[in-house]
C-alpha cells in the first residue's frame, strides 16, 4: 500500500512538473487573423466569383487609413468586375510581439492572405516557404519601373526572386533639437565624423547633465537596437556585415569592433541615457519624453519621426516641431557623412493563400496613386516610387518629398536570411556594453559567438 | 476487497484524468522530447526542412554558460521568493489567523488574499507602476519622504525586486494551505503543552511543526514547480533584463523559442528543466518520507 500510495506521489510529481515545464516549446496560435484565414473560402477564385481576402495589421494609424481605403479597393475590383472582399483583422501589438504572433501564424499554416511587416523579417519568412513568390506578378507590372532602384533591389531576395512589395520608403538620421544645441552654445553644424559628434556630445552633456544622444541598444528594443542604432553605426566603417560572395554572415571584423567601441565610448562617456534603454519600453523615456521635453538632444530617427511620433497627431506631439528639431546626416568614423536607407516595412501575401490573383492586386493597388498617398502620409513613410509627387495628401507634406529625393543616393544594407540572428546578437553584444559588463571589445567578441551560434558555423566568417 | 470487478471501477474512475493528463500533459512533452532532437526552426530554410539531429541541441545548452546562469538565476528566484519568503511569511501568516481571540482576521486574511485574486499581468502593471524609476513612483514617494533619492528598482535591483513581488503574490496560497493543516490539529495537544510548561516556541517547533511535515512537503513541491515556471510576471516587468539579471530559465526557453524561433533548442531547454524539477520533486517525496 505504501509502495502505491510513493509512485502514486511520483506519477503526481511527474504530472505537475511536465505541465509547468512544456507549455514553453509548443506554438499554439489561436489568434483572430488566424480563425479569420480559416474561415476564408477555399474555392478557387474566378472573375466573377466572390472572393474574401484577410489582411490584418498591428499598428492603429495604418489601421485606421486602411478602414478607409478598403472600401475603396472593392468598389474598383467591383468596377472591375471583380467581387472582392477585404475582411481587415486588427490585432494591435507592440512590434516584436505581432513578428513572434505572425512566425507562428505563418509556422501553423494559417497566416491572413495579406499582411505587412519591416522588410527584414521576409528573408527568414521567404526562405522558410511562408510567402508566394510574385516575382512573375511583380516583373509584369508596368509601373514596377517607377520604383526606385535602391527599393527593388530591397525586395529581391539572395534568390533573385521578389516575394514581397513595398509599403513605404523612409531614410534614417540623426535628429537634433535646434532650440536645445542653440541654448547650449553647442554647434548645429554637420557632424563630420564619430570623434566630432563626440566631443559635441561631451560638451553638451557637461552643460545639460542629462546623456544627450540616443543610439538605441540593448535586448528591450528587439530588432530596433539594429535597425535604427548599431546598422547606422556599422554603415559608417565602411565594414562588410554580409559576403556577398561567399554567402555568408561576416561576425568578425575590425569594422565590427570599431562599432561596438563607438557604443561603449558613449556608454563610458555617460552620453547614453543608459538606464532608460534597459527599461522594458526604452522608446518612451527616451524618444517619448526625454526629447520631447529637451533633456535628450539627439536621436537616431526615421522620416516617420516627422508624423507617427512627434507630429501633432504622433505618439508624443512637440509643438513647432519643425523650428525646434532639424537633422543631420550619419556621421561616418572617418569620412562622409551619410543618409541611411533602410528597408522598410513590405506587403506579403502568404504562400497558403487560396487567392493569389487578389492578394496580388490588393497589394498592388494599395502600393499605387491615391491610396499610396495616404498610407504612406498617415504614418509619415516617403514614396517608394517616383511618379506620386504630386498626389495629395502626399504633395503637402514636402519633408516627405526631400526624404523621397534621397533614396537613390543614400546607403543601404540588404538583409539576408538569418537577419533576425544579427539583430539578436547586435542587441545582447550592445545590453552587455550598455549595462556595463563588457568592453567594446569584449562585446564584440559576445557577437561573434552568438551569432556563430544562432546562425550556425557553415553560415559566418572572420575577417 | 481488490477483486477483478473493483479494479475495474478504479480504472474507470481514472480513465478520464489518466486521458485528459495523456493528451494534455504526456503527449505534449513527447512532442517536445521529439522536437528537442531537430533543428527546427519557424523562420528561414530550417524551418522548410528540419532535420534529426541528434544530441546536437543538448550539447549546445550544456556549452551555453548563460544556461546555467538562467539555472542559477531560477534557483536563486525559488529559494529566496518561494522557499524562503512565501513558506516563512504564509506560515507566519497563518498562525496568527490561527490565534482564536486575534481581532480582525477576517481583514488581514482578505488583505493577504489579494495579491492571489489579481491576475498577473495586473499585477505586474501595478508593481511596475510602483516601482517607477522617477520621483512619482509609490516606492520612490515612500522613500522620499524620509529623505532618500529616488532609485531605478527594476534596473538596480532586478532579480531581488522580482522576488520581492513573487513573495507577495505568492503568500497567500502558503497561507491557506498551511491554514487548512493547522485547523487538522487538534487543539488538546496543544492544551496538554501548555499545562506541561511548553513555550510557544517549543509548541510551534516540537508539537506543530511535526504534524505539519505533510503540508509543508506539498507546499514545497507544489512552489517549486509553480515557481521555476514563473513567466509572465518577470516578463512583464523586465523582459529578462537589464542585461540578464532576471532571466530566468522561463525567459531563456521563451527567448530561444518565440523570439530567436530556435523551437528545438528551446524544446531541449525545457525538457532539461523537466528533468531537473522532476528530480527536485522526486527529492522533496523520498527525503522527507511524507504521505501525501
Amino acid at each position: 500500500m505504501r509502495a502505491s500510495k510513493r509512485w502514486l506521489a511520483m506519477a503526481l510529481t511527474t504530472g505537475l512538473v511536465a505541465g509547468a515545464c512544456s507549455s514553453g516549446a509548443s506554438p499554439t496560435p489561436n489568434s483572430a487573423a488566424s480563425q479569420g484565414a480559416a474561415s476564408a473560402p477555399a474555392t478557387a477564385s474566378a472573375a466573377s466569383a466572390p472572393v474574401t481576402l484577410t489582411l490584418l495589421e498591428h499598428q492603429q494609424l495604418r489601421a485606421d487609413v486602411l478602414k478607409k481605403l478598403l472600401p475603396q479597393f472593392e468598389a474598383a475590383m467591383a468596377a472591375q468586375g471583380k467581387n472582392i472582399k477585404v475582411n481587415l483583422v486588427l490585432d494591435i501589438l507592440p512590434d516584436a510581439q505581432f513578428q513572434t504572433k505572425l512566425t507562428l501564424d505563418y509556422s501553423a499554416g494559417n497566416a491572413a492572405d495579406v499582411t505587412s511587416d519591416v522588410g527584414g523579417v521576409v528573408p527568414g519568412f521567404a526562405a522558410a516557404g511562408y510567402l508566394l513568390d510574385l516575382t512573375s506578378r511583380v516583373t509584369a507590372w508596368p509601373d514596377w519601373q517607377h520604383f526606385y532602384q535602391v527599393i527593388r533591389n530591397q525586395t529581391t531576395q539572395a534568390d533573385g526572386k521578389i516575394y514581397s512589395l513595398p509599403r513605404g520608403a523612409n531614410t534614417m538620421e540623426l535628429f537634433y533639437r535646434t532650440d536645445v544645441l542653440q541654448k547650449y552654445g553647442i554647434s548645429t553644424a554637420q557632424p563630420t565624423s564619430w570623434a566630432d559628434l563626440i566631443s559635441r556630445m561631451v560638451a553638451l552633456k557637461a552643460k545639460m547633465g542629462t546623456p544627450p544622444i540616443l543610439y538605441p541598444a540593448g535586448t528591450a528594443w528587439g530588432g530596433g537596437s539594429m535597425d535604427e542604432g548599431f546598422l547606422h553605426v556599422f554603415l559608417g566603417t565602411g565594414g562588410q556585415l554580409y559576403d556577398n560572395a561567399t554567402g555568408k554572415w561576416v561576425v568578425k571584423s575590425t569594422a565590427l569592433t570599431d562599432a561596438f567601441g563607438f557604443y561603449a565610448t558613449l556608454t563610458n562617456d555617460g552620453l547614453l541615457p543608459v538606464q532608460a534603454l534597459q527599461n522594458p519600453n526604452p522608446w518612451q523615456p527616451t524618444k517619448y519624453v526625454a526629447f520631447p521635453a529637451g533633456t535628450l538632444a539627439v536621436t537616431t530617427q526615421g522620416t516617420w519621426g516627422w508624423t507617427y511620433d512627434w507630429g501633432p497627431t504622433g505618439s508624443a506631439p512637440i509643438p513647432n516641431l519643425f523650428s525646434k528639431v532639424a537633422t543631420w546626416e550619419f556621421p561616418a568614423q572617418s569620412g562622409s557623412p551619410f543618409v541611411s536607407v533602410p528597408v522598410d516595412w513590405m506587403w506579403m501575401i502568404s504562400a497558403k493563400t487560396q487567392h493569389p490573383d487578389e492578394a496580388f492586386a490588393l497589394a498592388q493597388w494599395l502600393d499605387t496613386g491615391q491610396a499610396l498617398a495616404n498610407d504612406i502620409v498617415a504614418v509619415g513613410n516617403a514614396s517608394p516610387r517616383d511618379d506620386i509627387q504630386n498626389i495629395a495628401p502626399y504633395s503637402q507634406d514636402q519633408y516627405l518629398i526631400d526624404a523621397e529625393k534621397q533614396l537613390s543616393t543614400g546607403k543601404t544594407f540588404l538583409p539576408q536570411v538569418g537577419y533576425d540572428k544579427i539583430q539578436q546578437a547586435v542587441g545582447q553584444a550592445t545590453e552587455d556594453i550598455i549595462s556595463g559588463t563588457m568592453t567594446g571589445a569584449q562585446a564584440a567578441a559576445e557577437f561573434t559567438k552568438m551569432a556563430t551560434d544562432l546562425l550556425g558555423a557553415d553560415k559566418v566568417e572572420q575577417q | 476487497m481488490a477483486g477483478p470487478s473493483h479494479r475495474l471501477l478504479i480504472a474507470g474512475y481514472l480513465a478520464p484524468a489518466l486521458l485528459l493528463l495523456a493528451v494534455f500533459v504526456v503527449a505534449p512533452v513527447l512532442g517536445a522530447i521529439g522536437l528537442s532532437l531537430t533543428n527546427e526552426t519557424l523562420t528561414g530554410p530550417d524551418a522548410l526542412a528540419p532535420r534529426f539531429v541528434g544530441l546536437t541541441n543538448y550539447g549546445r545548452l550544456l556549452a551555453d554558460s548563460e544556461f546555467y546562469a538562467s539555472f542559477l538565476r531560477s534557483g536563486a528566484f525559488v529559494f529566496f521568493s518561494a522557499l524562503v519568503g512565501q513558506f516563512v511569511l504564509g506560515l507566519l501568516a497563518a498562525l496568527l489567523l490561527a490565534r482564536p481571540l486575534l481581532r480582525g482576521k477576517g481583514l488581514f486574511g482578505g488583505a493577504i488574499l489579494l495579491p492571489l485574486v489579481v491576475p498577473e499581468t495586473v499585477a505586474s502593471l501595478a508593481w511596475a507602476s510602483m516601482l517607477a524609476p522617477a520621483e512619482f513612483g509609490t516606492v520612490n514617494r515612500m522613500i522620499g519622504g524620509a529623505g532618500f533619492a529616488p532609485i531605478a528598482w527594476l534596473q538596480a535591483y532586478p532579480l531581488q525586486s522580482i522576488i520581492v513581488i513573487n513573495i507577495w503574490r505568492g503568500i497567500a496560497f502558503a497561507m491557506i494551505l498551511f491554514q487548512a493543516a493547522l485547523e487538522g490539529i487538534p487543539r488538546e495537544l496543544a492544551e496538554a503543552a501548555q499545562v506541561d510548561g511548553a513555550s510557544a516556541w517549543q509548541q510551534l517547533r516540537l508539537i506543530t511543526l511535526p504534524l505539519l511535515r505533510g503540508a509543508i512537503v506539498l507546499y514545497m513541491l507544489l512552489t517549486t514547480i509553480a515557481t521555476f515556471g514563473v513567466f509572465g510576471l518577470i516578463y512583464f516587468l523586465t523582459q529578462g533584463g537589464p542585461g540578464k539579471a532576471t532571466s530566468v530559465m522561463s525567459i531563456y526557453i521563451y527567448n530561444h523559442a518565440f523570439n530567436f524561433f530556435e523551437i528545438g533548442l528551446g524544446s531541449a531547454a525545457s525538457v532539461m528543466m523537466l528533468a531537473v524539477v522532476l528530480v527536485i520533486g522526486l527529492v522533496y517525496v523520498r527525503l522527507l518520507r511524507a504521505e501525501i
